[in-house]
Protein backbone atom coordinates (compact mmCIF):
# COMPACT_ATOMS: atom_id res chain seq x y z
CA UNK A 1 0.00 0.00 0.00
CA UNK A 2 1.42 3.65 -1.13
CA UNK A 3 1.71 5.34 2.42
CA UNK A 4 4.13 7.83 1.24
CA UNK A 5 3.34 11.82 1.62
CA UNK A 6 3.91 12.09 -2.15
CA UNK A 7 1.70 9.66 -4.11
CA UNK A 8 4.60 9.73 -6.90
CA UNK A 9 6.69 7.47 -4.90
CA UNK A 10 4.63 4.84 -5.60
CA UNK A 11 4.36 4.66 -9.22
CA UNK A 12 6.92 5.92 -10.57
CA UNK A 13 9.80 3.51 -12.17
CA UNK A 14 13.63 3.67 -10.99
CA UNK A 15 14.73 4.99 -14.74
CA UNK A 16 12.40 7.75 -14.16
CA UNK A 17 13.52 8.30 -10.69
CA UNK A 18 17.20 8.50 -12.27
CA UNK A 19 16.33 11.29 -14.71
CA UNK A 20 14.71 13.16 -11.76
CA UNK A 21 17.75 12.75 -9.70
CA UNK A 22 19.49 14.28 -12.16
CA UNK A 23 17.95 16.82 -13.84
CA UNK A 24 15.20 17.83 -10.92
CA UNK A 25 15.07 20.79 -8.61
CA UNK A 26 17.02 20.16 -5.08
CA UNK A 27 13.77 18.95 -3.49
CA UNK A 28 12.83 16.49 -6.60
CA UNK A 29 16.06 14.62 -6.18
CA UNK A 30 16.34 14.53 -2.62
CA UNK A 31 12.62 12.81 -3.10
CA UNK A 32 13.91 10.41 -5.98
CA UNK A 33 17.32 9.54 -4.26
CA UNK A 34 16.05 8.99 -1.24
CA UNK A 35 13.21 6.68 -2.91
CA UNK A 36 16.09 5.06 -5.07
CA UNK A 37 18.20 4.80 -2.17
CA UNK A 38 16.16 2.38 0.01
CA UNK A 39 18.09 -0.32 -1.19
CA UNK A 40 21.55 1.38 -0.29
CA UNK A 41 22.72 0.40 -3.72
CA UNK A 42 26.39 2.28 -4.97
CA UNK A 43 24.08 2.98 -8.02
CA UNK A 44 21.89 5.18 -6.06
CA UNK A 45 25.25 6.98 -4.15
CA UNK A 46 26.75 7.63 -7.24
CA UNK A 47 23.51 9.22 -8.94
CA UNK A 48 23.67 11.53 -5.69
CA UNK A 49 27.10 12.33 -6.00
CA UNK A 50 26.66 13.30 -9.84
CA UNK A 51 23.65 14.95 -8.69
CA UNK A 52 25.59 17.29 -6.70
CA UNK A 53 28.55 17.53 -8.42
CA UNK A 54 27.13 18.15 -11.58
CA UNK A 55 28.29 16.01 -14.36
CA UNK A 56 32.00 16.59 -14.70
CA UNK A 57 34.39 13.83 -13.27
CA UNK A 58 33.76 12.65 -10.24
CA UNK A 59 36.55 13.17 -7.76
CA UNK A 60 37.55 10.47 -5.36
CA UNK A 61 35.97 7.82 -3.66
CA UNK A 62 31.41 7.85 -3.88
CA UNK A 63 31.89 10.04 0.10
CA UNK A 64 28.30 10.58 -0.63
CA UNK A 65 27.38 6.87 -0.89
CA UNK A 66 26.84 6.81 3.06
CA UNK A 67 23.76 9.74 1.97
CA UNK A 68 21.91 6.86 0.57
CA UNK A 69 21.59 4.93 3.68
CA UNK A 70 18.32 6.01 5.59
CA UNK A 71 19.61 7.95 8.83
CA UNK A 72 17.93 8.38 11.98
CA UNK A 73 16.18 11.81 13.35
CA UNK A 74 15.43 12.41 16.61
CA UNK A 75 14.19 14.72 18.80
CA UNK A 76 14.29 14.39 22.59
CA UNK A 77 11.66 16.59 24.32
CA UNK A 78 11.83 17.62 28.18
CA UNK A 79 8.29 17.17 29.85
CA UNK A 80 9.62 18.94 32.95
CA UNK A 81 7.59 16.48 35.40
CA UNK A 82 4.68 18.02 33.61
CA UNK A 83 2.01 16.20 31.40
CA UNK A 84 2.72 18.40 28.83
CA UNK A 85 4.15 16.41 25.52
CA UNK A 86 5.69 19.81 23.99
CA UNK A 87 8.14 21.08 26.47
CA UNK A 88 11.47 22.61 25.53
CA UNK A 89 13.90 20.36 23.36
CA UNK A 90 16.78 18.74 24.60
CA UNK A 91 18.65 17.21 22.76
CA UNK A 92 18.48 16.95 18.85
CA UNK A 93 20.10 14.51 16.12
CA UNK A 94 23.86 14.43 16.24
CA UNK A 95 23.79 16.35 19.76
CA UNK A 96 26.19 15.61 22.03
CA UNK A 97 24.90 13.61 25.00
CA UNK A 98 23.86 15.84 27.60
CA UNK A 99 23.81 15.96 31.58
CA UNK A 100 20.73 14.38 31.76
CA UNK A 101 20.93 10.31 31.55
CA UNK A 102 17.05 10.12 30.89
CA UNK A 103 17.72 12.21 27.65
CA UNK A 104 20.67 10.37 26.37
CA UNK A 105 19.22 6.99 27.08
CA UNK A 106 16.01 7.67 25.12
CA UNK A 107 18.34 9.04 22.14
CA UNK A 108 20.17 6.25 22.63
CA UNK A 109 17.42 3.57 22.46
CA UNK A 110 15.61 5.41 19.99
CA UNK A 111 18.69 4.75 17.75
CA UNK A 112 19.33 1.45 18.61
CA UNK A 113 15.59 0.81 17.69
CA UNK A 114 16.18 2.45 14.54
CA UNK A 115 19.10 0.77 13.85
CA UNK A 116 17.81 -2.96 14.45
CA UNK A 117 14.42 -2.33 12.01
CA UNK A 118 16.81 -1.09 9.45
CA UNK A 119 19.95 -3.40 9.67
CA UNK A 120 17.53 -6.17 10.23
CA UNK A 121 14.55 -5.28 7.43
CA UNK A 122 15.79 -2.84 5.96
CA UNK A 123 13.07 -0.31 7.78
CA UNK A 124 13.50 3.00 7.32
CA UNK A 125 11.60 4.17 10.94
CA UNK A 126 8.38 3.33 11.85
CA UNK A 127 6.52 4.26 8.85
CA UNK A 128 9.42 2.88 6.48
CA UNK A 129 9.09 6.32 5.00
CA UNK A 130 11.84 7.77 7.41
CA UNK A 131 9.83 8.73 10.06
CA UNK A 132 11.40 11.49 12.71
CA UNK A 133 12.02 9.60 16.25
CA UNK A 134 10.47 11.93 18.72
CA UNK A 135 10.50 11.19 22.68
CA UNK A 136 9.37 13.21 25.62
CA UNK A 137 11.26 12.34 29.03
CA UNK A 138 10.32 13.45 32.99
CA UNK A 139 6.57 12.91 31.64
CA UNK A 140 4.50 13.81 34.70
CA UNK A 141 5.38 13.17 38.45
CA UNK A 142 6.07 9.33 39.22
CA UNK A 143 4.91 8.64 36.48
CA UNK A 144 5.47 4.66 36.62
CA UNK A 145 5.02 4.13 32.75
CA UNK A 146 5.77 4.56 28.88
CA UNK A 147 3.85 4.70 25.90
CA UNK A 148 3.48 5.32 21.99
CA UNK A 149 1.02 7.94 21.49
CA UNK A 150 1.31 8.15 18.00
CA UNK A 151 3.82 10.09 16.83
CA UNK A 152 6.04 9.77 19.75
CA UNK A 153 6.99 8.14 22.97
CA UNK A 154 7.08 9.37 26.15
CA UNK A 155 8.57 8.25 29.00
CA UNK A 156 7.95 8.19 32.87
CA UNK A 157 10.66 8.62 35.61
CA UNK A 158 9.11 5.85 37.69
CA UNK A 159 8.47 6.44 41.79
CA UNK A 160 11.63 5.02 42.57
CA UNK A 161 9.88 2.25 44.78
CA UNK A 162 8.07 -0.05 42.42
CA UNK A 163 9.85 1.25 39.43
CA UNK A 164 12.73 2.96 37.97
CA UNK A 165 12.96 5.93 35.08
CA UNK A 166 11.50 4.15 31.97
CA UNK A 167 14.32 5.39 29.76
CA UNK A 168 16.70 2.56 31.39
CA UNK A 169 14.96 -0.43 29.72
CA UNK A 170 16.23 -1.07 25.64
CA UNK A 171 13.39 -3.60 25.41
CA UNK A 172 10.87 -1.36 26.65
CA UNK A 173 11.81 1.57 24.14
CA UNK A 174 11.24 -1.47 21.55
CA UNK A 175 8.25 -2.11 22.46
CA UNK A 176 7.02 1.04 22.14
CA UNK A 177 8.19 1.96 19.14
CA UNK A 178 7.16 -1.37 17.41
CA UNK A 179 3.87 -0.13 18.65
CA UNK A 180 4.07 2.11 16.12
CA UNK A 181 5.42 -0.28 13.94
CA UNK A 182 2.18 -2.82 14.36
CA UNK A 183 -0.20 0.30 13.88
CA UNK A 184 1.68 1.38 10.73
CA UNK A 185 1.20 -2.27 9.08
CA UNK A 186 -1.73 -4.55 10.51
CA UNK A 187 -3.08 -2.27 12.82
CA UNK A 188 -4.09 -4.95 15.26
CA UNK A 189 -7.25 -3.47 17.37
CA UNK A 190 -5.84 -2.96 21.17
CA UNK A 191 -8.90 -5.30 22.75
CA UNK A 192 -8.84 -9.11 23.18
CA UNK A 193 -6.79 -11.53 20.98
CA UNK A 194 -5.96 -8.70 18.63
CA UNK A 195 -4.50 -6.85 21.49
CA UNK A 196 -2.53 -9.48 22.92
CA UNK A 197 -1.20 -10.09 19.58
CA UNK A 198 -0.45 -5.88 19.54
CA UNK A 199 1.20 -6.52 22.84
CA UNK A 200 3.00 -9.54 21.89
CA UNK A 201 4.63 -7.89 18.76
CA UNK A 202 5.99 -5.31 20.62
CA UNK A 203 7.22 -7.92 23.15
CA UNK A 204 8.60 -9.48 20.40
CA UNK A 205 10.54 -6.33 18.53
CA UNK A 206 11.46 -5.65 22.10
CA UNK A 207 13.10 -8.30 22.87
CA UNK A 208 14.70 -8.27 18.94
CA UNK A 209 15.96 -4.84 19.75
CA UNK A 210 18.07 -5.73 22.66
CA UNK A 211 19.21 -9.06 21.20
CA UNK A 212 20.52 -7.00 18.19
CA UNK A 213 22.14 -4.35 20.25
CA UNK A 214 23.87 -7.16 22.72
CA UNK A 215 24.43 -9.51 19.34
CA UNK A 216 23.10 -12.11 21.37
CA UNK A 217 21.66 -15.06 19.77
CA UNK A 218 18.36 -16.95 21.13
CA UNK A 219 19.67 -19.21 23.72
CA UNK A 220 21.84 -16.75 25.24
CA UNK A 221 19.56 -14.28 25.67
CA UNK A 222 17.10 -13.73 28.64
CA UNK A 223 13.72 -13.25 27.01
CA UNK A 224 12.93 -10.71 29.44
CA UNK A 225 10.76 -7.51 28.78
CA UNK A 226 11.58 -4.81 31.18
CA UNK A 227 14.24 -6.66 34.07
CA UNK A 228 15.63 -3.08 33.87
CA UNK A 229 12.80 -1.20 35.37
CA UNK A 230 12.01 -3.19 38.64
CA UNK A 231 12.89 -1.38 42.09
CA UNK A 232 15.59 -2.68 44.25
CA UNK A 233 12.94 -3.61 46.81
CA UNK A 234 10.95 -5.51 44.41
CA UNK A 235 10.39 -9.37 44.51
CA UNK A 236 11.03 -10.42 40.90
CA UNK A 237 12.89 -10.32 37.67
CA UNK A 238 10.87 -8.25 35.13
CA UNK A 239 7.34 -6.89 34.09
CA UNK A 240 7.34 -10.22 31.62
CA UNK A 241 8.92 -13.47 30.94
CA UNK A 242 8.52 -15.12 27.28
CA UNK A 243 10.82 -18.17 28.12
CA UNK A 244 8.54 -18.64 31.30
CA UNK A 245 4.88 -16.92 31.30
CA UNK A 246 3.63 -16.13 34.90
CA UNK A 247 7.20 -16.32 36.51
CA UNK A 248 8.31 -12.89 36.10
CA UNK A 249 7.49 -11.48 39.69
CA UNK A 250 5.47 -12.40 42.52
CA UNK A 251 5.40 -9.45 45.00
CA UNK A 252 3.46 -7.96 48.52
CA UNK A 253 2.67 -4.81 46.30
CA UNK A 254 2.44 -5.76 42.61
CA UNK A 255 1.01 -9.27 43.34
CA UNK A 256 2.52 -12.37 41.29
CA UNK A 257 2.49 -12.51 37.53
CA UNK A 258 -0.59 -13.55 36.28
CA UNK A 259 0.27 -14.47 32.43
CA UNK A 260 -0.55 -17.73 30.77
CA UNK A 261 2.18 -19.56 28.65
CA UNK A 262 -1.34 -21.85 27.47
CA UNK A 263 -4.48 -21.18 25.71
CA UNK A 264 -6.51 -23.45 28.50
CA UNK A 265 -5.02 -20.66 31.10
CA UNK A 266 -6.22 -17.59 28.58
CA UNK A 267 -7.97 -15.14 30.97
CA UNK A 268 -11.18 -14.03 29.67
CA UNK A 269 -11.74 -10.33 30.71
CA UNK A 270 -12.47 -7.01 30.88
CA UNK A 271 -9.63 -5.41 32.22
CA UNK A 272 -6.79 -4.52 30.32
CA UNK A 273 -8.62 -4.01 26.95
CA UNK A 274 -9.61 -7.68 27.46
CA UNK A 275 -6.18 -8.28 29.23
CA UNK A 276 -3.92 -7.50 26.29
CA UNK A 277 -0.88 -7.58 28.41
CA UNK A 278 -1.67 -10.74 30.57
CA UNK A 279 -2.86 -13.28 27.28
CA UNK A 280 0.16 -11.72 25.11
CA UNK A 281 1.90 -14.69 27.10
CA UNK A 282 0.51 -17.33 24.67
CA UNK A 283 1.75 -16.11 21.48
CA UNK A 284 5.30 -14.70 23.26
CA UNK A 285 5.85 -18.16 24.54
CA UNK A 286 4.96 -19.62 21.13
CA UNK A 287 7.46 -16.88 19.66
CA UNK A 288 9.89 -18.07 21.99
CA UNK A 289 9.87 -21.63 21.42
CA UNK A 290 10.23 -21.51 17.55
CA UNK A 291 13.15 -19.29 18.21
CA UNK A 292 15.19 -21.41 20.68
CA UNK A 293 14.47 -24.15 17.83
CA UNK A 294 15.57 -22.37 15.05
CA UNK A 295 18.80 -21.28 16.95
CA UNK A 296 21.21 -18.34 15.73
CA UNK A 297 20.14 -14.78 16.00
CA UNK A 298 16.30 -14.56 16.56
CA UNK A 299 15.89 -11.98 14.17
CA UNK A 300 17.21 -13.33 11.33
CA UNK A 301 14.73 -16.46 10.29
CA UNK A 302 11.88 -16.53 13.45
CA UNK A 303 11.72 -12.55 13.54
CA UNK A 304 11.34 -12.48 10.14
CA UNK A 305 8.86 -14.94 9.71
CA UNK A 306 6.80 -12.85 12.30
CA UNK A 307 7.63 -9.24 10.62
CA UNK A 308 6.58 -10.37 7.34
CA UNK A 309 3.03 -12.16 8.80
CA UNK A 310 2.69 -8.58 10.13
CA UNK A 311 2.86 -6.97 6.52
CA UNK A 312 0.62 -9.86 4.83
CA UNK A 313 -2.04 -7.48 3.79
CA UNK A 314 -4.49 -10.41 4.13
CA UNK A 315 -3.92 -10.21 7.89
CA UNK A 316 -6.81 -8.46 9.49
CA UNK A 317 -7.10 -6.30 12.31
CA UNK A 318 -9.39 -8.19 14.23
CA UNK A 319 -7.10 -11.63 14.21
CA UNK A 320 -6.76 -14.33 16.59
CA UNK A 321 -4.49 -16.43 18.09
CA UNK A 322 -5.36 -19.16 15.59
CA UNK A 323 -5.59 -17.08 12.56
CA UNK A 324 -2.23 -15.54 13.10
CA UNK A 325 -0.22 -18.64 14.21
CA UNK A 326 -1.78 -20.31 10.48
CA UNK A 327 -0.30 -16.94 8.80
CA UNK A 328 3.04 -17.19 10.51
CA UNK A 329 3.04 -21.31 9.04
CA UNK A 330 2.43 -19.70 5.72
CA UNK A 331 4.94 -16.67 5.64
CA UNK A 332 7.36 -19.81 6.66
CA UNK A 333 6.59 -22.02 3.67
CA UNK A 334 6.90 -18.84 1.51
CA UNK A 335 9.98 -17.95 3.18
CA UNK A 336 11.57 -21.20 3.45
CA UNK A 337 9.93 -23.79 2.13
CA UNK A 338 6.99 -26.24 2.82
CA UNK A 339 8.87 -28.93 4.25
CA UNK A 340 11.89 -26.49 5.98
CA UNK A 341 12.98 -27.28 9.99
CA UNK A 342 11.99 -23.34 9.88
CA UNK A 343 8.05 -23.91 9.32
CA UNK A 344 8.20 -27.40 11.73
CA UNK A 345 9.70 -24.96 14.70
CA UNK A 346 6.78 -22.23 14.01
CA UNK A 347 3.98 -25.27 14.21
CA UNK A 348 5.88 -26.57 17.35
CA UNK A 349 6.11 -22.77 19.08
CA UNK A 350 2.32 -22.72 18.64
CA UNK A 351 1.48 -26.47 19.40
CA UNK A 352 3.60 -25.99 22.66
CA UNK A 353 0.59 -22.80 23.57
CA UNK A 354 -1.88 -24.89 22.87
CA UNK A 355 -2.58 -23.62 19.31
CA UNK A 356 -2.66 -26.20 16.70
CA UNK A 357 -1.27 -25.58 13.06
CA UNK B 1 -18.26 3.74 52.81
CA UNK B 2 -16.39 0.50 50.57
CA UNK B 3 -14.34 1.04 47.52
CA UNK B 4 -13.01 -1.43 45.31
CA UNK B 5 -10.60 0.40 43.30
CA UNK B 6 -7.79 -0.52 40.59
CA UNK B 7 -5.75 0.83 37.80
CA UNK B 8 -4.60 -2.10 35.36
CA UNK B 9 -3.03 -1.66 31.77
CA UNK B 10 0.45 0.43 31.14
CA UNK B 11 3.59 -1.00 29.65
CA UNK B 12 3.82 -2.78 32.45
CA UNK B 13 0.85 -4.28 32.37
CA UNK B 14 0.62 -4.58 36.46
CA UNK B 15 -2.56 -3.96 38.22
CA UNK B 16 -2.43 -2.41 41.74
CA UNK B 17 -5.51 -2.88 43.41
CA UNK B 18 -7.20 -1.81 47.17
CA UNK B 19 -10.27 -2.77 48.54
CA UNK B 20 -11.14 -1.02 51.90
CA UNK B 21 -13.86 0.33 54.45
CA UNK B 22 -13.74 3.87 55.51
CA UNK B 23 -15.68 2.77 58.79
CA UNK B 24 -12.33 0.26 59.17
CA UNK B 25 -10.08 3.22 58.77
CA UNK B 26 -8.92 6.29 60.98
CA UNK B 27 -10.95 8.90 61.00
CA UNK B 28 -8.73 11.46 59.32
CA UNK B 29 -7.89 9.19 55.94
CA UNK B 30 -11.46 8.13 55.98
CA UNK B 31 -12.84 11.81 56.27
CA UNK B 32 -10.64 12.80 52.88
CA UNK B 33 -11.54 9.73 51.08
CA UNK B 34 -15.28 10.19 51.25
CA UNK B 35 -14.66 14.02 50.79
CA UNK B 36 -12.90 12.67 47.25
CA UNK B 37 -15.27 10.64 46.22
CA UNK B 38 -18.04 13.37 47.03
CA UNK B 39 -15.96 16.06 44.74
CA UNK B 40 -15.40 13.12 42.20
CA UNK B 41 -18.63 13.43 41.00
CA UNK B 42 -18.71 9.69 40.17
CA UNK B 43 -21.98 8.26 38.10
CA UNK B 44 -25.21 7.10 39.53
CA UNK B 45 -24.67 4.13 37.29
CA UNK B 46 -22.35 2.08 35.63
CA UNK B 47 -20.20 4.13 33.09
CA UNK B 48 -17.25 3.03 30.83
CA UNK B 49 -15.62 5.89 29.18
CA UNK B 50 -12.53 4.07 28.42
CA UNK B 51 -11.26 4.42 24.72
CA UNK B 52 -9.00 1.88 23.70
CA UNK B 53 -5.15 3.59 23.95
CA UNK B 54 -2.17 1.48 23.69
CA UNK B 55 -0.12 1.01 27.10
CA UNK B 56 -2.01 3.71 28.67
CA UNK B 57 -3.71 3.11 32.01
CA UNK B 58 -7.58 2.03 32.98
CA UNK B 59 -9.05 3.07 36.35
CA UNK B 60 -11.58 1.03 37.59
CA UNK B 61 -13.76 2.12 40.56
CA UNK B 62 -16.63 0.69 42.68
CA UNK B 63 -18.64 2.61 45.80
CA UNK B 64 -20.72 1.11 47.59
CA UNK B 65 -22.02 3.88 49.84
CA UNK B 66 -25.28 3.87 52.54
CA UNK B 67 -27.84 4.83 49.77
CA UNK B 68 -26.08 4.50 46.18
CA UNK B 69 -23.47 2.34 44.55
CA UNK B 70 -21.38 4.36 41.98
CA UNK B 71 -19.53 2.26 38.92
CA UNK B 72 -16.81 3.89 36.27
CA UNK B 73 -14.29 2.81 34.25
CA UNK B 74 -11.97 5.41 32.59
CA UNK B 75 -9.02 6.01 30.85
CA UNK B 76 -5.75 7.84 32.43
CA UNK B 77 -6.53 10.68 29.53
CA UNK B 78 -9.74 11.41 30.55
CA UNK B 79 -9.95 11.90 34.21
CA UNK B 80 -10.66 15.33 35.87
CA UNK B 81 -8.40 16.94 38.23
CA UNK B 82 -11.04 15.74 40.87
CA UNK B 83 -11.22 11.65 39.54
CA UNK B 84 -7.03 11.94 39.76
CA UNK B 85 -6.68 12.81 43.16
CA UNK B 86 -9.17 10.28 44.15
CA UNK B 87 -7.26 7.79 42.22
CA UNK B 88 -3.96 8.99 43.26
CA UNK B 89 -5.32 8.69 47.52
CA UNK B 90 -6.49 5.01 46.54
CA UNK B 91 -2.85 4.42 44.43
CA UNK B 92 -1.29 5.42 47.32
CA UNK B 93 -3.04 2.89 49.42
CA UNK B 94 -2.71 0.55 46.98
CA UNK B 95 1.35 0.83 46.94
CA UNK B 96 0.93 -0.44 51.07
CA UNK B 97 2.18 -4.28 51.30
CA UNK B 98 -0.37 -6.47 51.88
CA UNK B 99 0.00 -8.36 55.21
Amino acid sequence: MCQGFNPIHCVVPPIVLEEIARNGSERQRDWALRSLGRDSSIRAARLQNAAKRGRGPREGADTLAVASVPQPYRRIRDAQNQENVAGPIARSETDPPTEDPAVNEAYDGLGDTFSFFLSAYARDSIDDQGMPLRGVVHFGSDYDNAFWDGRRMVFGDGDNELFLRFTLSLDVIGHELGHGVTEDEAGLEYWGQSGALNESMSDVFGSLVKHHKLHQKADEADWLIGADLLGPDVSGEALRSMAAPGTAYDDGVLGKDPQPGHMKDYVNTTQDNGGVHINSGIPNHAFYTAATNIGGYAWERTGLIWYETLRDPLLRSTETFQRFASFTVQTAQRLYGPASKDVQAVQAGWNKVGIIV
Amino acid sequence: MQIDFRRSGGVTGITLKCSLDTEQMSQPEAELLEKLVRQANLPNASFDSRQRRVDRFEYEITVNGPEKQQHLLVGERELTPDLRALFDKLLEISRRKKS
